[in-house]
């Protein structure tokens, strides 16, 4: 099954999107670039689980607070990179230690066992997006699936409470 | 000169060019083919280099104001840094982006005709890419397509002063992310002395006895329900909160060197009775009319060009948003002198209030009080 079709939800990068007011966790996340091209072909190895020493990650998402309430939680997503296209899938997971299938001929996650809830897509640079999923208690993968970047680093866990 | 395809396109409105999400690296690198000519690498190669300690504003960096000797190759490091800064007494937070930790960043001092070499360092800490824009350099948006820089990079770049005056520079990382740097602290100025130092009004020669950079910074900070200043975790993580806060042109803080009360009691500037001192004012932003209270700009050049004759005997003058002006005053009177954006609500609820203490003795022929306040006494 393609990763496409797993994209339950997708919300669309707008310039201006406020928070939503409905929502009851606000969950900040920033996508980020940093110095060294990463390598589309040969992936780093700064994946989940994967004990690697994350201040090499050419890439990154960071989320604040990391813990929110069960029930709905927005995600604000804000893309610092200037030149790099993003995007942010959330998936359920049971283990932060466990190292995730990775497909190295596509240099992206091996999406055919994990069941993304949503999704956002294709984030411009210095654009803001917001997504909204209603989550039960438990922990939940935040990651970048476009060639690469999930191995340069970009990815952080959410824990619901 | 030939010109490449990609030099013409820099023949483009700055705001075409502002307008697209990426100056591109090929552009760059023309430009610097453009600029080595093998007669200017020569030359340079020949000139004496110096490295300009950087101090934070108010001061200046330690500078002749008559230059003794011929052109040469001033360096100068910036770090970039973004960190939390408080703007107020009420513990209002920013996540600034700084060049050298301060706001607004370190002044150069230079005189026409030297270099500036760069050295800027994006460090790794931090979330976001950068770069800088000379408004007194020329060429590639001020310098700002040659030196974007990630967390972790640095660029270097040199760039001719060839206009005697002060300038401002900024951040100018493109789109959205060109007001949102400039409004979060990230502007300074330059200062460029003809070789042989300012002129007065009548093209006398003209020397000031010290010198202090006010670097004037609106700040949108985003609020909550309540009306609460609200408080992000990292940098960059307030984008949607204050883009909305930004486009309603009304800032919450108007401040002098980053925060209310920066430049007031004990961090007051201060000057002595028959002193002359030059103050120059930077606003990346906005318009702004500074202000002397109890004084006045004995000489003002206001739109900062020291090509231009200084106007004398001002009451307030104008500093056009993105520009930076000087303006000189021998204190006549020892107190306290307020020096204000003269845009009240700014200067008072805002924060855009500078304070002067002044030592001497006290003129009575300028000023005296003839009677304390007391009753209005009745008729006879």
């Amino acid at each position: 099954m393609s990763l496409k079709s797993h994209i339950l939800i997708t919300a669309f990068a707008v310039l201006l999107t406020a928070p939503s007011a409905f929502a009851d966790s606000l969950v900040r996340v920033t996508l980020i670039d940093k110095a060294g091209a990463i390598d589309p072909e040969s992936p780093h190895k700064l994946g989940m689980g994967m004990k690697a020493d994350m201040s090499m990650a050419k890439m990154g998402i960071k989320a604040s607070p990391t813990t929110a309430k069960r029930g709905a939680v927005t995600f604000d997503v804000t893309n610092l990179a200037s030149a790099i296209v993003h995007e942010v899938i959330v998936v359920p997971i049971t283990d932060e230690n466990k190292v995730l299938p990775y497909d190295e001929s596509r240099n992206k996650i091996d999406t055919d066992s994990l069941q993304p809830l949503g999704s956002v897509n294709e984030i411009e640079p210095n654009k803001t997006a917001s997504l909204t999923l209603n989550l039960s208690p438990g922990k939940y993968l935040l990651y970048c699936n476009i060639a690469g970047h999930y191995m340069a680093g970009m990815w952080t866990v959410v824990t619901v409470e | 000169m030939s010109k490449s395809p990609l030099l013409n396109t820099q023949l483009l409105s700055r705001r075409g060019l502002l307008a697209a999400a990426t100056v591109s690296a090929a552009a760059a690198t023309l430009t610097t083919v453009h600029s080595a000519s093998a007669e200017e690498a020569v030359d340079i190669a020949k000139l004496p280099r110096v490295k300009q300690a950087m101090v934070a504003p108010p001061f200046l960096p330690e500078h002749e104001q008559v230059a003794k000797d011929g052109p040469k190759i001033v360096e100068v490091l910036f770090n970039i840094e973004e960190k939390k800064m408080i703007l107020d007494d009420e513990g209002t937070e920013v996540w600034a982006l700084t060049y050298n930790g301060s706001v607004p960043g370190p002044m150069i001092v230079v005189h026409e005709g030297d270099y500036v070499e760069l050295t800027l360092r994006n460090l790794p800490a931090n979330l976001m890419e950068h770069n800088i824009d000379f408004h007194s350099s020329t060429g590639a948006l001020g310098g700002g397509a040659l030196t974007k820089v990630l967390p972790g990079e640095q660029a270097v770049l040199r760039w001719k002063a060839t206009k005697p005056g002060v300038f401002v520079y900024h951040c100018a990382p493109g789109d959205i992310m060109i007001p949102y740097h400039v409004v979060h602290g990230m502007n300074g100025a330059v200062m460029v002395l003809p070789r042989d130092g300012l002129k007065d009004e009548a093209g006398k020669p003209f020397t000031y006895d010290k010198a202090y950079f006010i670097g004037e910074q609106d700040y949108y900070i985003p609020r909550d329900e309540q009306g609460n200043f609200k408080k992000y975790e990292v940098a960059g993580e307030n984008m949607s909160d204050a883009m909305a806060v930004m486009r309603t042109l009304t800032p919450t803080h108007v401040v002098f060197n980053g925060a209310r009360g920066a430049l007031t009691g004990d961090n007051a500037l201060k000057a002595k009775v028959g002193e002359r001192v030059l103050f120059i004012h930077a606003q990346a932003n906005r318009d702004s009319r500074p202000h002397l209270i109890g004084g006045h700009g004995d000489h003002v050049w206001d739109t900062g060009s020291f090509n231009d004759a200084p106007a004398t005997n001002l009451e307030t003058w104008f500093i056009r948003g993105g520009s930076a002006g000087a303006m000189s005053y021998t204190f006549k009177q020892p107190g306290v002198y307020a020096y204000v954006n003269h845009n009240l609500i700014e200067a008072v609820m805002l924060g855009a209030t500078a304070h002067v203490v002044v030592e001497g003795e006290w003129n009575d022929d300028l000023m005296m009080q003839v009677m304390k306040p007391g009753p209005i006494p009745t008729q006879g």
